[in-house]
């Protein structure tokens, strides 16, 4: 038994926490340099940058290490000039014991609900090429691979090289 | 040549939507742009906008063959990286092919860095088509790394009966 729910300011530990197991299994743990206090400020203040829905189940069912957060996805809203508005999937992530249960297809199935309901063309995101066990999840479920299909790289300009740019 | 690049207004949705089909043209998939100016207008101002864009335009005695003076446009948006924070995303940068060489793509690069930084974004990030040499060279020019060929990463979506049906599946 579960609920999936929009997250409340609350959640921000539980978030973190669940960001940094998803970052391990991606193989970069050290990378996740967020804090709680930046989690609170850019989600629940006034021109939130993300959303988030959180997993829970009752008291009765929590983790071996005493958690009853035990899933979530953080998504936003992005722009397609030749289509409109797009949600993007930026983190999805059940820990590894509440797995098998229909959480995560439940997710999935609230977050496309919320993007037919508010207009949006389509839902993106992206997936690490080495993770087959995710790929096939989407791909059961009709996803398509634009990098593979159309040729799009993701490219990025880091902190450094930003103010470089910005300061010419 | 003299140019501005200013914040983009809704009398200039017309202009962005021609540029927009004439950078599709280029990237080879005019068929898929669907949207127009009076989805541009209605999605890019008030209080729960969905993008923002730069415009670059020249003065009337620079105008293009076909007597344009806005010749060229950025248009971005703010994301979110669970590691790092706040993010700026550029989905377009684009400048008619004869005002290219001028500095014009680098100023509105520039202006939306200058953007990014104002709001605290920790990078910048973009798409490119893999076939696209000139922009890759621009843009690796930059200090830009390519994160697909980095750390593997592809772009996936869900979209129109795809997406209906994941909305409708019994969980």
């Amino acid at each position: 038994m579960f609920l999936l729910r929009k997250a409340e300011p609350k959640d921000v530990s539980d978030i973190l926490r669940l960001i940094k197991e998803l970052a391990k299994f991606e193989e970069m743990e050290e990378q996740v340099v967020l804090t709680e206090k930046e989690l609170l400020e850019d989600g629940f203040g006034d021109h939130p940058f993300y959303h988030c829905v959180v997993a829970e189940v009752p008291k009765e069912s929590q983790s071996i290490e005493g958690y009853t957060v035990i899933g979530f996805a953080m998504y936003y809203f992005t722009y397609d000039p030749w289509i409109g508005k797009l949600l993007y999937l930026e983190d999805f992530y059940v820990m590894k014991e509440f797995r098998g249960y229909g959480i995560g297809s439940e997710i999935l199935r609230t977050l496309s609900e919320t993007a037919v309901k508010t207009r949006c063309s389509g839902m993106h995101f992206i997936v690490a090429e080495w993770n087959t066990t995710s790929i096939e999840f989407y791909k059961r479920r009709g996803a398509s691979d634009l990098s593979r299909e159309e040729g799009w790289r993701l490219y990025e300009i880091d902190k450094i090289n930003l103010l470089k740019m910005s300061s010419k | 040549m003299k140019f501005t690049i200013r914040e983009g207004k809704p009398e200039d949705c017309k202009d962005i939507e021609r540029m927009i089909m004439e950078l599709a043209v280029y990237e080879k998939m005019p068929d898929q742009v669907k949207i127009s100016h009076k989805e541009l207008e209605r999605d890019g101002f008030g209080p729960n906008a969905y993008y923002k864009f730069l415009v670059a335009e020249v003065p009337e005695e620079q105008k293009s063959k076909d007597g344009y003076t806005k010749v060229g446009y950025a248009l971005f948006f703010y994301t979110y990286s669970t590691w790092k924070g706040r993010v700026v995303y550029m989905e377009d940068l684009y400048v008619m092919p004869e005002y290219r060489g001028k500095g014009i793509g680098k100023a509105l690069m520039a202006n939306v860095a200058k953007v990014g930084k104002e709001k605290e974004c920790v990078r910048l990030q973009l798409s490119v088509l893999d076939w696209n040499k000139p922009s890759l060279e621009f843009y690796l020019a930059k200090g830009a790394e390519d994160l697909t060929a980095k750390e593997g990463w592809h772009h996936i979506r869900f979209h129109g009966e795809a997406l209906n049906n994941l909305a409708q599946e019994a969980p």
